[in-house]
């Protein structure tokens, strides 16, 4: 076990020796309690594209799938406190487009058409402590609950079975979510950083209560900042209405930043 | 012009609302046909089909010197559900109060007739539309038998098609005495689909097991699910492929007992057009202009000889001269949820005895499948 410890604190030494600017300019801190620079974009190909409000506010969305499934947050940074920092992030989801657009015959039919999906939104709250263990790492411990409001009755048959969508929609067919998890990031050369995440969805009324997301990355980010490409992967397990799986499933994701 | 901008608006939010249901798709799609369980199950020409047994053992007191075979499709446990898939209905997901309502009638039917080794077809053991229900346990824990094998003849981690999602439809051997040597032998795919149909569709498959009743070393039973609605070469193929491992058993001096939903009529049906019988509401076949002319899977007219090398080679429960005398009291299946059988698909070979006038379509199971189960007695040589 000592061993064990000291190659890990080795390794981040390295990691320390070797580390560049993105993190103390805020520019990678999706997950983090810290919020990107004011005013600066940055745009995900996959994942959410963010921008800077304010010092201390960030807001957040899908660029692609807003027309399909849109997903706001909002995350307000509330200060350090002995080198801790804690932010909270509020999110407003709405599935019951894209929901009603996959209930169909044919191709791309990922739910039954017999079902109709009633309008419905997620609320999602979350708290987040970041505190850095070596200057160009972040630690964050996160924690939240999610609850849904539906204007009709949704029928439980009409779940997508598939990781990642699944734990994202159990909110609307039993309540409330929580989720739990840790986020560990860093850079270790100059432009390149790693990712360590682990995500617990717990949710409550069913037997289908437990999911879990594990993602590792590395990430690329150019000179002057204003492309990151990240690639890793993402292992899932959860307790489907099939039984319990899992998956592992290759994540690769541009993000474009504009501005400072 | 206010107007002139809502269209633009609106055409401007539409490709990019399209743009956005492609990329995501694509990129779900892309994600999972790279995980590491792949999205739909490919299979060897032959593997080993899986094992299964009940949860407590009935013993096997008598020696018997006939035994009853049965075989019967019984439809997932959708009754006579207007499935999408086969019935022009709009139900895809059953619920869990159908699918064991269901279950229920089919083992009441085979408590009541008491077959001893059992050949079922479309048995669900892990997909969405029977709300995950293990069927053959269910089936195994709720009869006299005590073992089963199954080979997948359709499975899929998620198909993404009609919200069908996870599929794993098997056809199953039961016995109530231990089963061994049982394989799962790959009939020829479709190839008139494109590649990603193709991809998610149905393997037909036959599972064939040897059955140890003691003192009785070398009998085995073959189940076989062939296409319906393939190509008329793939059809033809799969009797082939079918036939070839009856020969096979039999050249090896072992007996059998064979069947299935072979998925074609008999060589002497006096109706071999049923393309008005199974259109839905909304299609029209045999007028002038229509395109197809005929039902895929309902017009059988161009395979009438099809079973003609199998009832020359073994002998069928039902034989030509007894469907030819009563037809009618042989179809064993419909397709129409309120109509009577109105053909046979569903039969059962040997290369020995059935027992003279055993043979019976259970026509009185009208509720369980669009199938009718067919039970025969088999004697066993001496």
């Amino acid at each position: 076990m000592k061993k064990v410890i000291l190659w890990l604190s080795g390794i981040f030494f390295c990691f320390e020796l070797y580390s560049q600017d993105s993190l103390t300019k805020n520019y990678w801190t999706d997950g983090t309690a810290y919020t990107i620079p004011k005013h600066r974009w940055e745009l995900g190909l996959f994942t959410a594209s963010r921008y800077g409000l304010g010092k201390n506010l960030e807001l957040s969305a899908h660029p692609l799938m807003f027309f399909l499934m849109p997903q706001v947050k909002i995350k307000a940074c509330w200060g350090e406190y002995s080198g801790f920092r804690l932010a909270t992030e509020h999110g407003l989801f709405y599935p019951s487009l894209f929901m009603n657009l996959v209930a169909t015959k044919g191709t791309g039919g990922l739910i039954s058409p017999e079902f109709t999906i009633p309008q419905m939104f997620a609320i999602s709250n979350r708290f987040l402590l970041s505190f850095r263990p070596f200057k160009k790492a972040i630690l964050t411990a996160h924690a939240g609950i999610a609850f849904s409001i539906k204007f009709g009755p949704l029928n439980p048959r009409s779940t997508i079975d598939l990781p990642l969508i699944y734990p994202r929609l159990a909110v609307f067919y039993n309540q409330p979510e929580f989720d739990v998890g840790i986020d560990f990031r860093g850079q270790f050369i100059q432009r390149f950083g790693w990712l360590i995440n682990v995500e617990n969805f717990i949710i409550c009324g069913t037997a289908q209560n437990y999911f879990m997301e594990n993602k590792g990355v590395l990430v690329y980010t150019s000179k002057k900042e204003t492309l990151r490409i990240e690639a890793g992967y993402k292992l899932c397990f959860g307790r489907y209405p099939a039984g319990p799986q899992w998956h592992l499933l290759p994540v690769i994701d541009l993000v474009f930043g504009i501005k400072k | 012009m206010m107007e002139d901008k809502r269209s633009v608006f609106l055409i401007l939010y539409f490709s990019r609302y399209r743009l956005s249901l492609w990329v995501s798709t694509f990129y779900f799609v892309c994600l999972l046909i790279s995980s590491c369980e792949p999205m739909a199950t490919t299979f060897d020409d032959t593997g080993e089909a899986s094992y299964y047994s009940a949860k407590t053992y009935t013993p096997v007191t008598d020696t018997p010197s006939v035994i009853r075979v049965m075989t019967w499709n019984i439809r997932f446990g959708a009754g006579r559900i207007l499935w999408f898939g086969d019935a022009c209905g709009e139900r895809v997901v059953l619920t869990e109060e159908e699918v064991y309502n269901s279950l229920q009638a089919i083992v009441d039917q085979i408590n009541k007739i008491k077959p001893d080794i059992l050949l079922l077809q479309e048995v669900d053991i892990n997909s969405k539309r029977s709300c995950y229900i293990d069927q053959l346990q269910w089936i195994l824990d709720h009869t006299w038998f005590n073992y089963a094998v199954c080979g997948s003849q359709w499975k899929a981690q998620f198909i993404p098609s009609d919200g069908l999602g996870r599929m794993d439809e098997e056809n199953v051997i039961l016995s109530r005495w231990k089963i061994s040597d049982a394989q799962r032998i790959q009939l020829v795919l479709r190839n008139d689909q494109d590649k990603l149909t193709r991809y998610f569709y149905e393997r037909c498959c036959l599972v064939t097991a040897r059955i140890e009743i003691p003192d009785f070393k070398n009998f085995y039973a073959v189940n076989i699910h062939a296409s319906a609605t393939a190509t008329l070469d793939i059809k033809q193929q799969h009797i082939t492929q079918f036939k070839n491992e009856l020969d096979r058993i039999n050249q090896n001096g072992g007996y059998f007992v064979a069947g299935g939903d072979l998925n074609t009529l008999p060589p002497s049906s006096d109706t071999t057009d049923y393309c008005l019988q199974d259109k839905c509401s909304w299609e029209s076949y045999h007028s002038a202009g229509d395109d197809p002319m005929h039902k895929e899977g309902s017009d059988y007219s161009p395979e009438q000889h099809f079973l003609d090398a199998l009832y020359q080679t073994y002998r069928c429960a039902v034989s030509d001269s007894l469907y030819k005398s009563d037809q009618f009291h042989f179809y064993t299946h419909t397709t129409r949820q309120d109509h009577y059988w109105d053909r046979t698909l569903d039969y059962l070979f040997t290369n020995y005895k059935w027992a003279n006038h055993s043979v019976v379509v259970h026509q009185d199971a009208t509720k369980e499948s669009d199938h009718a189960p067919v039970s025969v007695l088999f004697i066993l040589p001496e």
